[in-house]
């Protein structure tokens, strides 16, 4: 706990007392700043009813760097990748200080009901999208079955 | 003056208005900021104070409560800060003793005994430390959102790199918008001293004329300022070396994209044999006095140097390269030149092998074609042009090469940059004997980009690449890489120098027998392989066909 900023401590509270719809977020005990992290597919969306599990770390530098995050659910979208890694603009370059865990939570659970083929992370996924869009989501309807079940 | 709350207090000399010059330990990464200029806008109040942050605040705490929530100072009150302080004090703090006034509803009683504890009243949370401060707290010049001094000063520019060429302003972490800056409105009241009375109070007792401060005036506003405001204070006028840095980045970035490898064609191989500098000239005497004088008068606080130093993004390259940059630079040579050696010997080392292997085999079969065991070397590799990737990798990888018989050569051709003829005819001479000696094109100094990633075959060039024997390079100015667009405003670095530097490594060979193909660094260049490649020169065309 010793030197754990208190706007982290904050946050953890916050997320604890007040949890975002669809999302939860739990440190590990013995790093406060690992979360463990589940994120609900959006309804409408190829990933309703999967519970996608994430991981998210808090570096150093936070808030003033991004918070590292990373499926590790299994899931087929066109801007995560076979790692779990996410194209996702305040994940870099876009990122602000004034964004938290929270809002870093709900800017990924949006992405998977809007993604962005345009701007792939999988490629061969994005391509798939964008030749037919159908039939991607129904893959990555499958995959969300497969994998994603809570 | 001078009473008895603040008298018995230390460091009394280090605030202004109850908050102090140094940041209060909200973040440990370094302060790479400009400390003084920061301190000097502290005590200018045209920045909020670092004041000891609350943790947690509730309206109805007594001054007690509120200063036990305080955030414990720093441990480690460094010395910078002692430094700048005094910077301060010579000019712009007004000071007078702690007369706490303008607030005429709070008890005197208690205003006295505990003013650090008052200005805590109505305390704002910053939305990015999560802490309370004081109400006079730093708001966004855009969006008027608040923002302790704290976290101000660790909004910067993302730092430059060889793969991302531009700086591009920090944005508001609220609305995005370009150009982070902050106003401070400071209360009306006036705290803080000088040091050690070096500078005397310079207001008299009366409250009328201590009250209103030149920006106090200022109402609460609900527009927003420019960027160029003079009561905003933006992320660059804390970080005026910002320019500097980048520049530094973009010309380490243009040498190297210049930077040649020297390359000696034996049979259908390119053998390494130097390492031309991609060097930009270092700063005429003049040149280099002008631009320090410019450095040193950086002004705290004033937009001045920022626009006086846009005016000469040459002079401010030149002087990166002229003083920080050469150490670097050197260092760097070694190291490729060092990979190279051990390249080369590598490569001696198993042709030396292969040899053996073809002698033993020759034996064997007692009809040994020379042509089979030729210096040319039968099997093909991609050994010559690995030479880029150890390029790229410097002394920490040694590439595998291949072939050509030669003995290990104790002396290191590449201990000198200049393609040193020996070399190949150390190859040559030992080399088979039953082998033809193969014809010996003259040494082929060849573009390496060694940006990005290290492509094994970035030693090459393209089949329009111009190649004209007598003039190196055309009139073309390097380009910087296509990431780097949004920084080819300005000026690409002045490196007509390096093409002289090319040539001067080639001494002896003359103009005839060198052949300086083109260095363009543009990417499309380094990925095809120079040998399927059909430069239009043709001594070197005509030596790959005579190789194949």
């Amino acid at each position: 706990m010793a030197g754990l900023p208190k706007r982290i401590i904050k946050e953890t509270e916050r997320l604890v007392a007040d949890p975002a719809p669809g999302i939860t977020a739990l440190p590990h005990e013995d790093n406060l700043r690992y979360f463990d992290v589940t994120i609900q597919g959006p309804d409408g969306s190829p990933f309703a009813n999967g519970v996608f599990r994430a991981e998210l770390f808090l570096p150093e530098e936070y808030p003033m760097a991004p918070p590292k995050v990373r499926f590790l659910t299994k899931i087929y979208h066109p801007n995560i990748d076979k790692l779990g890694r996410i194209c996702l603009d305040i994940l870099k370059d876009k990122w602000s200080p004034a964004l938290q865990i929270r809002t870093v939570l709900l800017s990924i659970q949006a992405l998977l009901s809007s993604p962005n083929p345009d701007d792939p992370l999988a490629t061969d996924v994005a391509k798939h999208y964008k030749e037919n869009e159908k039939d991607a989501q129904r893959v990555s309807r499958e995959w969300t079955e497969k994998y994603a079940s809570a | 003056m001078g009473n008895s709350t603040s008298s018995g207090r230390g460091h009394q000399e280090e605030t202004v208005d109850f908050g102090y010059l140094t940041p209060q330990g909200v973040y440990t990464g370094p302060r790479d900021w400009n400390q003084s200029i920061v301190a000097q806008l502290i005590g200018e109040r045209r920045l909020a104070p670092f004041y000891r942050p609350l943790e947690d605040y509730e309206e109805s705490w007594d001054d007690e409560q509120i200063l036990a929530h305080r955030k414990e100072p720093p441990q480690d009150p460094d010395s910078p800060a002692e430094a700048s302080s005094s910077r301060v004090d010579t000019g712009s703090i007004s000071s007078s003793r702690s007369h706490k006034r303008g607030h005429a509803s709070i008890n005197s009683k208690e205003t006295i005994r505990y003013p650090e504890a008052a200005i805590y009243r109505g305390a704002v949370e910053c939305p990015i430390c999560f802490l309370y401060y004081p109400p006079n707290i730093n708001h966004s010049r855009c969006c008027d959102q608040a923002i302790c001094t704290e976290c101000f000063v660790q909004i910067k520019r993302a730092e430059p790199n060889p793969t991302r060429l531009v700086s591009e302003p920090a944005a508001c972490p609220y609305c995005v918008q370009d150009n982070f800056g902050v106003v401070y409105t400071p209360p009306p009241w006036r705290a803080g001293l000088g040091s050690e009375g070096a500078t005397p109070p310079s207001w008299p007792e009366s409250p009328k004329q201590a009250e209103p401060s030149p920006t106090a005036s200022m109402k609460r506003r609900r527009k927003s300022f420019g960027a160029d405001s003079p009561e905003v204070v933006t992320i660059d006028h804390i970080r005026p070396d910002w320019e500097a840095k980048l520049a530094a980045v973009r010309a380490v970035v243009a040498r190297r994209a210049n930077r040649r490898i020297i390359m000696r064609q034996v049979g259908d191989r390119l053998i390494p044999v130097g390492i031309s500098s991609g060097r930009v000239h270092a700063l005429t005497s003049e040149e280099g006095q002008a631009e320090n004088a410019e450095g040193g008068s950086a002004e705290p606080g004033g937009g001045r140097s920022r626009r006086s130093r846009r005016r000469q993004p040459n002079q401010d390259l030149n002087q990166i390269l002229g003083t920080m940059g050469l150490a670097g630079q050197d260092l760097e040579e070694l190291m490729v030149m060092e990979a190279m050696r051990l390249s080369l010997l590598e490569h001696e080392e198993q042709q030396r092998k292969q040899r053996e292997e073809e002698e033993k085999k020759k034996r064997g079969e007692q009809g040994g074609d020379g042509e089979q065991s030729g210096g040319a070397g039968s099997s093909a590799s991609p050994a010559p042009l690995d030479i880029a990737s150890a390029t790229a990798a410097a002394a920490a990888t040694t590439p595998s090469s291949t072939t050509l018989g030669a003995a290990p050569t104790p002396s290191n051709p590449l201990a000198s940059s200049t393609p040193i003829t020996p070399t190949g005819e150390t190859l040559n001479s030992t080399s088979t004997p039953s082998s033809t000696p193969p014809t010996i094109p003259p040494p082929v100094p060849v573009p390496v980009p060694e940006r990005n990633a290290p492509s094994p075959v970035s030693a090459s060039t393209t089949p329009d690449a111009t190649v004209s024997p007598g003039s190196p390079r055309t009139a073309d100015p390097p380009r910087t890489p296509p990431s780097a667009a949004g920084c080819s405003s300005t000026r690409p670095v002045p490196l007509d120098r390096a093409d002289s530097t090319a040539s001067s490594m080639a001494p002896g060979a003359g103009r005839d027998s060198y052949d300086v193909l083109s260095s363009s660094p543009e990417s499309s260049v380094s990925h095809k392989p120079l040998l399927h490649s059909r430069p239009p020169s043709p001594p070197v065309p005509q030596a790959l066909s005579d190789a194949a």
